[in-house]
Parts: structure tokens; sequence; C-alpha cells
């Protein structure tokens, strides 16, 4: 699923956006697109370090000095450079670069996942913080419809062809994320989960296989379940800590609303980088 | 003799011609996923590794977290900053590891090795001398009104304009070979600013003393620096092989780089004799190595990155 299968009309409005003054003086230089990339990244590394340390202080983990309202008031003139940094780089270089966005499942990925992850940032993390970890009704209908649309975000990801692979950063993010904020038990338990799968990986495609590339479709099916399977038990291992943890000033919602917080801009930055990638 | 060791490593480790099997570092840039997983893993680790070390080195600037000692700060924030950056460590040693031989070539890639190398002398100085005060500075006893910070936030905002536009103009000029001493001088009156700024923020807010300001400053800017030139490796601008001015080709050592230096291909052909062919300037090149400087794998994001 991409823009251009949803709406295949303004083909011709898309075309011509890096006309559009004043991004076709940028258009005009060799080294515009550049400038405007890097400026992205640093909005990207700014927003990620609110994003986290927030979303991590609501799961009861990193900067447990300070209540949540705090860090919020805090990190909230931060938060808000980042992501206007982000979002007007992001506008340019999209109007840079249309057609190729047009046409990318991973773009279409990037800004389903983009209006879930402002959502929750904006209308249910903060909001949960202010009330101190608290989870109004709003927050509550707001965190639903920013869940449902990182769903279909990461359904469009992980079906699209040459996209798919992007998707093992959103688990290598919630592993990272589990092993901060789990028991002890349960850190161990994923790392075994991890060395069974990458030993399962390293034994099937060398030692059975005699190398990927002998029988690259059963190599990459088997490759695809052991992923798959590393999600199963993520999840589930992540759900056991949110509903039975042990940060007792942070509730098993405010700490859920948490985690798919950060896993929402996690989303949004890997489908921006497989749109180059793929 | 490093640029003998790379091409090695980017062309015969790992190969055997003979039986079809390419190097490792051609295997690895050549496979369907590994590649881009390692990319995307090290430009997503940026999001928790910059993020969190602006933090601290914005404490240290006296412009966020104010109010909470600087030593709770560093012991919460510092185990994600550490470990995210041995993250990037090994992506980017991967990474270097796929095309050593145009990394090491690449001017880009030689400045953000300059500064992740000042980055550290920072980080050394820092915890070996300005720490061992930190009880002295570790909380800040002076409120400071909301009032007082929209000035120097005004003068940051203009300096930072005025520093980065000087930069790109450098770049620019250098890229339309118009280079001039006033992009220089525009470029250094951005750094006059920003140093302009920083005094005023001083003398206005005086807590944290100046060496943890200057540390915290230069940390903070090296790491931008760092990130906008890594993501400008992937531009072929002032790659080996292109015209470009003598400071750049001594720069990236291009003497050494199988295209050669830029006289090679300024060279008038029309002037030339024929018993100097042109061709005999441009060595043989491994069939994946684009002479060009194309940024291949890198996939520049005019080509359609982002």
């Amino acid at each position: 699923m991409d823009f251009y299968n949803l709406f295949p009309n303004i083909e011709g409005w898309v075309q011509g956006l890096p006309h559009v003054f004043p991004v076709s003086l940028l258009k005009e230089t060799v080294w515009g697109f550049a400038v405007i990339e890097a400026f992205h990244l640093l909005s990207l590394g700014l927003l990620g370090g609110c994003v986290i340390m927030l979303n991590l202080r609501l799961m009861g983990v990193g900067l447990t000095e300070l209540s949540p309202s705090s860090l919020e008031q805090k990190l909230r003139p931060l938060l808000w450079l980042g992501v206007g940094g982000v979002l007007l780089s992001g506008v340019v270089i999209g109007m840079l670069n249309p057609e190729k966005l047009y046409t990318s499942p991973a773009f279409f990925a990037k800004m389903i996942a983009m209006v879930s992850a402002l959502i929750f940032s904006f209308g249910v993390s903060n909001a949960v913080a202010k009330h101190e970890g608290g989870v109004t009704q709003g927050a509550m209908i707001a965190a639903g419809i920013a869940f449902l649309l990182w769903l279909w975000s990461i359904g469009v990801f992980s079906l699209s062809t040459g996209t798919n692979p992007g998707t093992f950063h959103m688990i290598t993010a919630g592993y990272a994320i589990l092993l901060v904020f789990s028991r002890q038990l349960t850190r161990m338990i994923a790392l075994g989960v991890v060395a069974l799968l990458v030993l399962a990986y390293v034994i099937y495609g060398y030692l059975v296989l005699g190398g990927p590339f002998n029988d690259y479709d059963a190599f990459m099916g088997t490759a695809k379940l052991l992923v798959q399977l590393g999600a199963v038990a993520l999840v589930g291992l992540l759900g056991y800590e949110i509903f039975t943890g042990h940060a007792r000033e942070s509730t098993p919602l405010a700490r859920l609303i948490a985690l798919f917080s950060i896993l929402s801009w996690v989303t949004v930055a890997a489908a921006g980088r497989w749109i180059g990638l793929s | 003799m490093l640029h003998e060791l790379f091409k090695w490593v980017q062309e015969s480790l790992g190969a055997n011609y003979d039986a079809g099997v390419e190097s490792w570092a051609q295997q690895f840039r050549g496979s369907l996923n590994l590649w881009g997983l390692t990319e995307g893993t090290h430009v997503l680790t940026l999001m928790v590794f910059a993020g969190t070390i602006w933090l601290v080195d914005m404490r240290m600037l006296g412009v966020a977290f104010r109010t909470m000692p600087f030593s709770r700060l560093n012991q919460k924030i510092l185990p994600f900053t550490v470990i995210s950056f041995a993250v990037m460590i090994v992506t980017g040693i991967l990474l270097f590891l796929a095309k050593p031989m145009d990394y090491y070539h690449s001017i880009w890639f030689r400045l953000k090795m300059v500064f992740l190398l000042l980055a550290a002398a920072n980080i050394f100085w820092f915890h070996h001398h300005v720490q061992k005060t930190e009880a002295e500075w570790d909380d800040i006893r002076e409120p400071v009104p909301a009032s007082a910070r929209t000035l120097p936030t005004i003068m940051l905002v203009v300096s930072a304009i005025v520093f980065f536009a000087g930069g790109t103009s450098i770049i620019a000029a250098t890229i339309s070979k118009s280079l001039s001493p006033l992009n220089w001088l525009a470029f250094i009156v951005g750094i006059a600013m920003l140093a302009g700024t920083f005094w005023y923020h001083h003398k206005t807010q005086p807590e944290p003393p100046l060496p943890v300001k200057l540390s915290g400053a230069f940390s903070l800017m090296a790491w931008i620096i760092i990130i906008i030139f890594g993501r400008f490796i992937a531009y072929n601008w002032f790659d080996c092989g292109k015209p470009l001015p003598g400071f750049l080709n001594w720069a990236a050592e291009c003497s050494t780089w199988p295209g050669g230096i830029v006289e090679a291909i300024e060279v008038d052909v029309t002037e030339t004799e024929i018993s100097e062919p042109v061709e005999a300037t441009l060595p043989e090149l491994p069939e994946d190595v684009a002479p060009d400087g194309a940024a291949g794998d890198e996939t520049p994001a005019s080509e359609g990155g982002q």
C-alpha cells in the first residue's frame, strides 16, 4: 500500500512539488538535500532523547529522581524543538523527492506511524505524565486510536516487499526496552531467546544448508520464521513485565502507553530509513 | 600503508575469485538485507545516543535540568549514552569494513574521525579535570527567570543560522569552484557570534562554572558536527578522482586513490601528447568501485534516501 494506490489522481500535483518556492531553490543545488537531511537527523536525535527519557520514566526507569510531570515540563521545549525540526525538514525532503515517496510503501508506513507517534507524544504520554502516571478517559481513547494507527503502519511495513526487513528494527528496539526496564530473570530469558534464535540462524544457514545461497528461498523462509518467533517471544515477555513488573509508581496501562509511544517513533525512523534502502 | 591494508580488506580478504567468491567486504555490501539492517541500526541508535548526551550537555551549559543535581542526571542518563555509543561503534566499524578504502579516502569520514577524537579528548578532560570539582557546582543555586532566557535564545538562533549558513556556503562554493574569502568570513563571523552568545550566557548565568560550560558546549557542537559529517559521507561531491582543490586532494590522500589526483582529470586532452594517454592516469578499478565517487550503497537522499 502506498499513496499512489490511495490517491492516483494527485500525481500531477505530486510531480509539481519540487518546483514550489522556496523548495525549488534547493532543488537547483547539489548540496541542499544533504543539508536538510542532516538537519532532519539532528532533530531526530533531539526528539529521540526526549521521547525515550519521558516514556522510560513512565515505565518506571531512567530519570526517576523527577516526577513524570516535572520531567515532562522540562523536556517539553526540547521535544517541541525536535518535532518541529523533524516535521519542517521532513516536509522539505518530501517536496524535493516526491515521486519516489508517492509510490513508496515505506513512506506510507512512516506517515501512518508518524500520526500515531504524534498522538502518543502530544495527546497521550504528555497527559499521562501530567497526571503522574494516571490515564484519563480522553488519553485512553487517544491511545487506542494511536495504537490502531501504529498497527496499521506495522502491517504495511511488514507486508510490503523490500521494506519488511525493516521491521527487524522495531523488534530489536522492543528487546532493548525490555532489557532496560525488566527484572533480572526476564532479562536473562530475553537474552537466552535471542542467543537461541541467532544460533538456530547460523546452524541452519551455514551447517545444514552449507551456506545461505545454496538454498536461498529455504534460508530466507527460516530467517523470517526465526524473526517471527523472536517477535512472539518479545510480546510475551513485554506483556509479562508490563502487567507484573516491579515499578510500583507506574501503572500497567501507563507502561503500555509508554512502550508504544517509543515504538511508534522507532517505526517512524525505521520506515524513513527503509525508504532509501528498499 | 593504511590504504594498502584497507584495499586488501575491501578487495581480497576472504575472496577466492577463481571459485567466484567475492571478498567479505563485497559480500557484506552485496547482501540483501544485512548491510541495510546494520546501517539502519547505526542511524536509529542515534536517537538514543545523541538525544541523551545532548541532555547532559545542556545541563552542563546550565540551560536544561537546572534544578536537578548534575551528578544524579549524569548517573541516570550515562548508561543509555554509553550502551548506545557501543552499538554505534560496533555497527559503525562493520559499515566501515564494508568499503574501508572508500571511507579512508572520504574527506567527510576523515573529518568525522577528527571530531570523534576531539570529542573523546573533551570527555577525557572533563572526567580527569573538570569533574574533580563536581561537588562545587553539582547544584545550581541561582534560579533563572524565564524572561532572562529570551535574549540568549534569540542570539543563539541567529548565531547558529549564520554559522551553518557560512559552513554551507563554503561547501557550496567549493563544489562550484567559486570559493572566496567571503565564504570563510561568513563562517568565522558565525563562530564569533556563537562565542559571543556563549560569553553573554555565561556572564548573565554564571552557574555552572566556565570549564563545565565549555566542556558541555564543545561536546554539543562536536556531536552535531559528527552527525552532519557522517551524513555527508554518502555524497560524492569531494570524492577522490574528481577535480578538487589541492588541499582536499591532500587531506583525502587522493594520491593513493586508484583514480589518482585532480590533475589527472583536469588535463586538457586536446593539448596532451598522444604518448601520454589520459587512460594511464586512471588505473583499473574493482568492478564495484565507481570512479566518479558515486555514493553506491549509501543511497544519498538525493537519489531517494531519507
